[in-house]
């Protein structure tokens, strides 16, 4: 089986998330990797059986190296759907490209990782250490139910080199920013518009809070990480009132603040406490709460492995591999507890056609992903000295 | 100055000496030593480390230490040297890869740094790395293609700068310097995690054991050390350099069926061929063709097997994919 039909193998079977019910995925790929020669499991929490992961190990012993990919995907919205110019499940070649929900995000790097081990396998396997594929479910809702159950559960082992598979333009990304979400909530007293004096409207407290996280957000470019850039602060809702002739009592807002690798989500949250606590509302009354952390990931690349990583990007790509930055986030921050080494994101493709209609994959980078990831392991668990 | 000890061997300033590492007693009741000598210049300076025969069928690197030792004047050195001309003592003895009085490991360029309380070739390499690790500044594994094959002129050593310095200290004849991605169970392993640098150098092996190239392959493998030893200006004299050096990875060609192993009449090691060039034919018993070997990508042959008989599966040809050529690292 070449890797493009691999690749149009896992498309063709759809796993979207929400439902999150990764069952048929996982199955294929256990079925194909026990092919090929490895010791398969496929745990899966008790709160959620569906969502199935898998782990197939091939070889033994130290070094050991993660291969992750997820096998979820987003689902297709119904307004995305009328947008596709394919089948989005039929995994379509066009112009050297494969069309398919989650052919980029995340099934390529999958695919990749997969043929690579495959080709490991048929010859003779490594000569010493582990490799691991893990094909985790519930990324795309978080990872909580996915990678993070399996590393807090104890179905992962401990990792020297992580290779996560998302999309870098296959250069090596050692950083992303992470996320804290929160609410923020204005309350005031509600009367008739025609005398709004005797109220306290909510919308208009929460419009200087709102101006008040917009200049948070400018001083927070002062904060900046080499890779991924700068911390910002979004406030992407906003509701509050019912009808235009009484003065709404209260108003909500949500916002999306992006951490850098090094804050502390416990000191952010205090700072955004600190902003609102600081805009001159009264006598309406302004809280912050609701805070959703999703951390930030952050690695070094000076081990042999990272270096032999590096080396094989250089040597397939002929270009500089990196590292660079990754703005999404990913399965890497629940895998900190499993590396007593280094970890990258890598892969073919851009994030920014992940998630939409027409997803697509660049036949050559899918490839150079493969070859890249064969070379790396090729040359660190069966090169160095011969005799 | 003080004077260096390493195990039994104990030399004063500008003095030489012989001894041995002990490692146990075997069921005959001889001892199992690791013979050393050392060699302390009269003034300080880095502390060569030289390793001969980790595998008992590649003798050259006793040659070279031989030489070497012939060669030096500790009352002219700043820094010094330990070499140790055998260090597989009972491999050598039999002419084999590992210890025939080991079953359980075997390969002792495997297992390193070995166990204090482990299997017998374990406790070697234990004894080994300890002093190794508290003496050595620089280390040099030597070893060769031995009964199986011939390795030409080629160095492994780690991508880092020191280790790249090491190894094209190794002078004029050393122009193929491969990468050792994840140095693990061997001496130059020891010095890595120690942070200290060590390569492997290889050179000769069964179809060079005639008078003339024997004796070349000990020469040149001591011209290096030499040189090494004049690059870190442990001794005067101006060291030389390669004019280029052509670094890459290594391709294990093993035997994809058995038979008769033919390589190409006119194949040279260390000459640029291109990916799919002819390298050999595999015939069966009555001459009929069973495969062909080719390059599998644009390098250089740096090794190839010594006995045409070979068996699927088996080492046929020891290959380098040239990605490059490196630049001075000092
Ligand atoms: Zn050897």
């Amino acid at each position: 089986m070449t890797l493009i039909e691999l690749l149009q193998a896992l498309i063709r079977i759809p796993s979207p998330n929400p439902p999150g019910d990764t069952r048929d995925i996982a199955n294929y790929v256990a079925d194909w990797m026990r092919g090929i020669g490895c010791t398969v499991s496929m745990p899966a929490p008790e709160v959620k059986p569906e969502a199935v992961n898998v782990i197939a190990t091939l070889g033994s012993g130290d070094p050991v190296i993660m291969l992750h990919a997820h096998i979820d995907t987003v689902p297709i919205a119904a307004d995305e759907a009328q947008h596709w110019h394919v089948d989005p499940y039929a995994a379509v070649i066009e112009n050297g490209r494969i069309y398919g929900k989650g052919s980029v995000d995340d099934k390529a790097p999958l695919a990749a990782m997969m043929h690579a081990m495959a080709k490991i396998a048929s010859t003779g396997g490594t000569k010493r250490g582990t490799i691991v594929l893990v094909a985790a479910a519930e990324e795309e809702v978080g990872g909580r139910l996915g990678t993070r159950w399996m590393a807090d559960n104890g179905h992962l082992p401990m990792c020297d080199f992580i290779i996560v598979g998302e999309q870098t333009h296959n250069r090596v990304a050692t950083a992303h920013k992470g996320v804290v979400r929160a609410t923020v909530r204005a309350t005031g007293r509600s009367v008739h518009a025609t005398n709004p004096d005797r109220g306290v409207n909510a919308i208009a407290a929460m419009a200087r809070a709102v101006l008040a996280l917009e200049q948070y957000h400018r001083d927070l470019s002062q904060r900046v990480h080499p890779i991924v850039g700068v911390p910002t602060c979004n406030v992407g809702v906003i509701q509050g009132g019912s009808t235009a002739n009484a003065v709404p009592d209260s108003c909500v807002a949500y916002l999306d603040r992006r951490m850098i690798p090094g804050e502390d989500p416990a000191v952010v949250q205090r700072e955004l406490s600190d902003v609102v606590a600081g805009v001159n509302a009264a006598p309406a009354s302004l809280s912050v709460g609701d805070f959703l952390v999703s951390n930030w990931f952050s690695s070094s690349v000076d081990s042999l492995l990272a270096k032999s990583f590096l080396d094989a990007v250089q040597t397939e790509l002929g270009a500089d591999p990196g590292p660079v930055g990754y703005l999404p986030g990913s399965d890497a921050k629940h895998l900190t507890g499993v590396t007593r080494g280094e970890m990258v994101i890598f892969g073919p493709g851009s994030y920014e056609v992940a998630h939409a209609f027409d997803e697509y994959v660049e036949i050559g980078e899918l490839q150079a992903t493969s070859s890249i990831i064969k070379r790396f392991m090729t040359q660190t668990l069966n090169g160095g000295e011969p005799l | 100055m003080q004077s260096l000890t390493v195990g039994t061997a104990s030399a004063e300033p500008g003095t030489r000496v012989r001894g041995v590492i002990p490692v146990t007693n075997l069921p005959g009741g001889r001892p199992l030593d690791i013979p050393i000598i050392v060699i302390h210049g009269a003034q300080p300076g880095p502390c060569v480390w030289v390793d001969a025969v980790i595998h008992g069928d590649e003798p050259e690197g006793t040659l070279a230490c031989h030489i070497v030792d012939s060669r030096l004047d500790p009352a002219a050195m700043r820094g010094s040297v330990v070499l140790v001309p055998v260090l597989n003592v009972p491999a050598y003895e039999a002419a084999q890869r590992g210890n025939p009085l080991d079953t359980f490991s075997y390969d002792l360029n495997r297992i390193y740094p070995g166990k204090a309380d482990g299997y017998l070739t374990e406790r070697l390499a234990h004894k080994h790395s300890v002093w190794l690790r508290e003496v050595a500044t620089y280390e040099i594994s030597i070893h060769s293609g031995g009964a199986h094959s011939y390795l030409s002129e080629t160095i492994f050593a780690t991508t880092d700068e020191k280790a790249i310095e090491l190894a094209q200290a190794m002078g004029r004849d050393w122009k193929l310097i491969l990468k050792s991605f994840l140095p693990k169970g061997s001496p130059p392993a020891v010095m890595y995690e120690a942070g200290k640098q060590g390569i492997t150098v290889e050179l000769g092996g069964r179809p060079a054991t005639s008078p003339a190239d024997f004796d070349r392959c000990g020469r040149v493998l001591a011209d290096g050390i030499m040189n090494v030893l004049r690059h870190y200006k442990v001794i005067d004299g101006a060291p030389t350099y390669a004019d280029t050096w052509h670094t890459g990875v290594q391709h294990a060609l093993l035997a994809p069926v058995s038979g008769l192993f033919l390589a190409e009449p006119r194949l040279q090691v260390q000459v640029p061929m291109k990916q799919g060039d002819l390298i050999a034919r595999i015939v069966d018993v009555y001459g009929d063709l069973l495969t062909e070997l080719r390059a599998p990508v644009d390098g250089m042959i740096f090794g190839l097997r010594a006995l045409p008989n070979v068996q699927t599966g088996d080492w046929c040809c020891f290959y380098a994919e040239i990605q490059g050529e490196l630049s001075r690292a000092f």
